[in-house]
C-alpha cells in the first residue's frame, strides 16, 4: 500500500503504540532478564570492590571502558541522521531519524553507566562535578577526562532535548487520537502544541538552529574522547588521528545498529511504506563511505608505525597484528573494513538479510577495534617487564550485557509509547491536500 | 474597535479546511479585508502558509546567538576561577593553561545555546500550555487546516460568511480566541 495521504500517515505509525505481541513481551523479559544480571554484578562489584574485575595491572582499562567507547559511538549516527543530513536536505533520513535519535539517547544513558561503574568507588562520583566546596578542590580542567565528562553530558543533554523537541508536533497526534488517561498523559507531553503557523515557524527555526548546534557537537564529541587515549604517551594510543578516526568509527557503529534496529522493527510493524528498501540502501551507501575511511586509517596507523622509526611503535603495532591479540585485530580488520564493502554490490544491499547481517558485523567489528585499542596497547607497552594479558571475566561480562540490554529494553519502550517514525516530517513529504488536484493555488471558488 | 488591539481577549471565529489551496485563497481575502488573522493550523508546516502570510524570519536565533555567547564565557570563566583557587601546576603546565579551557569554553557554547533556542523557543510560542485554546479541534493534527480570525461579536457573521465562500467545510465561533 503506498502512503499518499495524511490520515493513513497517522493510522501506519499509530499502529505501532497498540497493544503488543508475544515477540514484544519476549524481547522485553529477555532485557529486564539482561538489566537484573547487570545490576546483580554491580552490586557483587560494589560490595567486594574492584578486585573482582579481571582488571589487573598493566591493564588496568577492560570491558568497561571498552563498552564506554562502543555506545558513545552508537550514539552518533543519531545526530548525524537527524542533524548532519537534515542540514543536508537529505529527505530519506525522514524514515529512521526519529528511531536513530531514540537509540543516541539510550546508547548515550548505556554509556554513561561505565565511567561510574569503573570509577569503583561510585558513591563519590560527584566529586567529577565542579563545585564550591569546603576543602576548595576543583576538578582538573586540564584533563581530557573532565574534558569528556563536559562534553558527554551536553551530549545526552543536547540529545534528549533535540529528540524531544521533534516529538513534540507527533505526540499532539497521539493526544488527539486518544482518550482517557492516555490523552492526559501525551496531552501533558506535548505541551499543548496546536499547529498554528506561529509555532511552526519558531520550531522550524529552532530545529533548524538545534541542529547546527549538534553538528559540531557530534564531532566534538567523540573527538574528546580519542583524546582520553590520544594525549597519553602509550604507543597506541599516542597518535594525531585518533579524532578523526574515532568520529568516523563512531558513524560507522551508529549506521550499522540503525540497520540492526530498525530492519526487525520494519518487519514486526509492518512499516515497509514508510521505511522504503531505498532508505536502507542509502544508509548501506552511508556504510560504504565511512567503512573506506576506517579502512584508510587502520593503513594510515600501519604507515606511521613503520615510517615513525619509532621502535617501540613498530613493536606496538606489530604485537597487535600477530601478537595475543591477532585475532581480535583481524576481526576488526575484516568485520570494519572488509566486509561493509560487500554493499558496492547492489544485490547485497538492497537484501534485508544482508543489510541486518553485515550491520551486525560491523557493530562486533567496532566492539574489537575499542578492545584492540584500549587493552592491546596497554597490554604491550614500553617495558617488557609489565607486559600483561587481560580476560574479562564473568562480573564485567555481566555488566556489559546488563548495558546492551538496558539499551534494548528503552528502546522496546520507546517504539511501544512514542511514535517510531516522525508524523510530521512524512507529512510534510506528501503531497498536499488540494481541491483542484495541483500544487499551485487555484483561483475564486464558484 | 482597533482590530489589532486586545486581540486574545475577542470573540473569533475557526474555519475548517480540507484543502491547502482553499486555506491560502482565504488567506489572502482575509488579509484583503484587513481581517486579524490569530492562528493557521496546518498537521504539518507548509511553506506555502507561511509566504501567503508574508512572516519575517524567526527572532529565535537571537536567544541561539546570546545564549552560546554566554556560554563560551561561562566555559572560560569556570575553569579560570577553579584552576585560580586550586593553585598547583599539574602536569608541568601553568596554572592558567588556556588551551584546554577552550575546549570546555566550546562544549558550554553549545549547551548554553541549545538551552537558550528552547527557552526562546518557549517563549516565542507561549508553550507549554496544558489547555487547548477553544478554537482547536483535534483535527488540525491529522488532516484538517484551521484559520482563527479575530472579530468582535458583530462582526462574527461577515467573517463567517467570509470563510464559507473560500472553501470552509465547517465554521464556528469561539467565545475568545487566545
Amino acid at each position: 500500500m503506498e502512503i499518499r495521504d495524511y490520515p493513513t500517515v497517522d493510522r501506519e505509525v499509530l499502529k505501532a503504540l497498540s497493544k503488543p505481541g508475544r515477540v514484544y513481551y519476549l524481547l522485553l523479559g529477555l532485557s529486564i532478564a539482561g538489566i537484573l544480571l547487570g545490576t546483580a554484578c554491580e552490586i557483587y562489584q560494589f560490595s567486594v570492590g574492584m578486585g573482582v574485575t579481571g582488571l589487573m595491572h598493566p591493564v588496568m582499562w577492560g570491558i568497561y571502558l571498552i563498552c564506554f567507547v562502543f555506545w558513545i559511538g552508537i550514539a552518533h549516527s543519531g545526530t548525524l541522521i537527524s542533524a548532519i543530513l537534515y542540514l543536508f536536505r537529505a529527505r530519506w533520513r525522514t524514515a529512521v531519524a526519529r528511531s536513530a535519535e531514540a537509540m543516541t539517547v539510550f546508547a548515550l544513558m548505556a554509556a554513561g553507566i561505565f565511567p561510574i561503574i569503573h570509577l569503583g568507588r561510585v558513591w563519590i562520583f560527584y566529586w567529577l562535578i565542579p563545585y564550591p566546596n569546603p576543602m576548595n578542590v576543583w576538578p582538573n580542567f586540564q584533563s581530557p577526562l573532565m574534558f569528556d565528562f563536559v562534553a558527554v553530558n551536553t551530549y545526552l543533554t543536547v540529545s534528549c532535548l533535540f529528540w524531544f523537541t521533534g516529538l513534540v508536533p507527533d505526540l499532539a497526534v497521539v493526544r488527539d487520537r486518544t482518550s482517557g488517561i492516555r490523552r492526559r498523559i501525551y496531552g501533558f507531553f506535548s505541551l499543548g502544541w496546536t499547529g498554528s503557523h506561529k509555532q511552526w515557524r519558531h520550531y522550524g527555526w529552532s530545529y533548524l538552529l538545534l541542529a547546527g548546534l549538534a553538528t559540531p557537537l557530534v564531532i566534538s564529541v567523540h573527538s574528546v574522547v580519542s583524546w582520553d587515549f590520544a594525549v597519553a604517551i602509550i604507543p597506541g594510543y599516542h597518535s594525531t588521528i585518533f579524532a578523526p578516526y574515532f568520529v568516523a568509527g563512531a558513524i560507522l557503529s551508529g549506521l550499522s545498529m540503525v540497520l540492526v534496529l530498525v530492519i526487525p522493527i520494519r518487519r514486526i510493524f509492518r512499516f515497509e511504506d514508510l521505511i522504503p528498501l531505498e532508505t536502507l540502501e542509502s544508509i548501506a551507501k552511508m556504510i560504504i563511505f565511512m567503512s573506506l575511511i576506517i579502512g584508510y586509517s587502520y593503513l594510515i596507523e600501519s604507515f606511521m608505525a613503520w615510517y615513525s622509526g619509532n621502535m617501540i611503535e613498530r613493536d606496538s603495532y606489530l604485537w597487535r597484528a600477530i601478537g595475543h591479540y591477532a585475532p581480535q585485530f583481524w576481526i576488526m580488520v575484516l568485520f570494519n573494513a572488509v566486509f561493509p564493502l560487500a554493499f558496492f554490490i547492489k544485490r547485497i544491499r538492497t537484501s534485508l538479510a544482508w543489510l541486518f547481517i553485515i550491520a551486525l558485523l560491523v557493530n562486533i567489528g567496532m566492539w574489537y577495534e575499542r578492545f584492540v585499542i584500549i587493552v592491546g596497547s596497554i597490554a604491550h607497552d614500553f617495558d617488557p617487564y609489565v607486559w600483561g594479558i587481560y580476560y574479562p571475566n564473568w562480573v564485567e561480562l555481566g555488566l556489559m550485557v546488563g548495558s546492551f540490554s538496558i539499551f534494548f529494553f528503552l528502546f522496546l519502550l520507546f517504539i511501544k509509547f512514542a511514535p517510531a517514525i516522525s508524523i510530521a516530517e512524512v507529512k510534510e513529504g506528501l503531497r498536499p491536500p488540494m481541491r483542484n488536484g495541483t500544487r499551485g493555488e487555484k483561483g475564486a471558488r464558484s | 474597535m482597533n482590530r489589532q488591539q486586545n486581540h486574545e481577549s475577542r470573540p473569533g471565529v475557526v474555519g475548517i479546511f480540507s484543502y491547502l489551496d482553499d486555506v491560502m485563497l482565504c488567506i489572502r481575502l482575509l488579509r484583503e479585508g484587513r481581517w486579524t488573522i490569530e492562528h493557521v493550523y496546518s498537521p504539518t508546516p507548509r511553506h506555502e502558509i507561511q509566504a501567503v502570510l508574508d512572516l519575517r524570519t524567526s527572532s529565535i536565533r537571537y536567544f541561539t546567538f546570546v545564549g552560546g555567547a554566554v556560554g563560551a564565557l561561562f566555559g572560560l570563566a569556570l575553569p579560570t576561577y577553579a584552576h585560580l583557587q586550586w593553585h598547583l601546576i599539574t602536569s608541568g603546565k601553568p596554572v592558567l593553561a588556556w588551551i584546554p579551557f577552550f575546549v570546555i569554553a566550546f562544549e558550554c557554547c553549545i549547551l548554553f545555546g541549545v538551552l537558550s533556542t528552547l527557552l526562546g523557543l518557549s517563549i516565542m510560542t507561549r508553550l507549554p500550555r496544558f489547555r487547548l485554546s477553544d478554537a482547536y479541534d483535534s483535527r488540525f493534527s491529522q488532516d484538517r487546516f484551521g484559520i482563527l480570525v479575530s472579530c468582535d461579536e458583530a462582526e462574527q457573521e461577515t467573517v463567517l460568511k467570509l470563510l464559507m465562500e473560500a472553501g470552509a467545510e465547517e465554521v464556528r465561533k469561539v467565545g475568545k480566541v487566545n
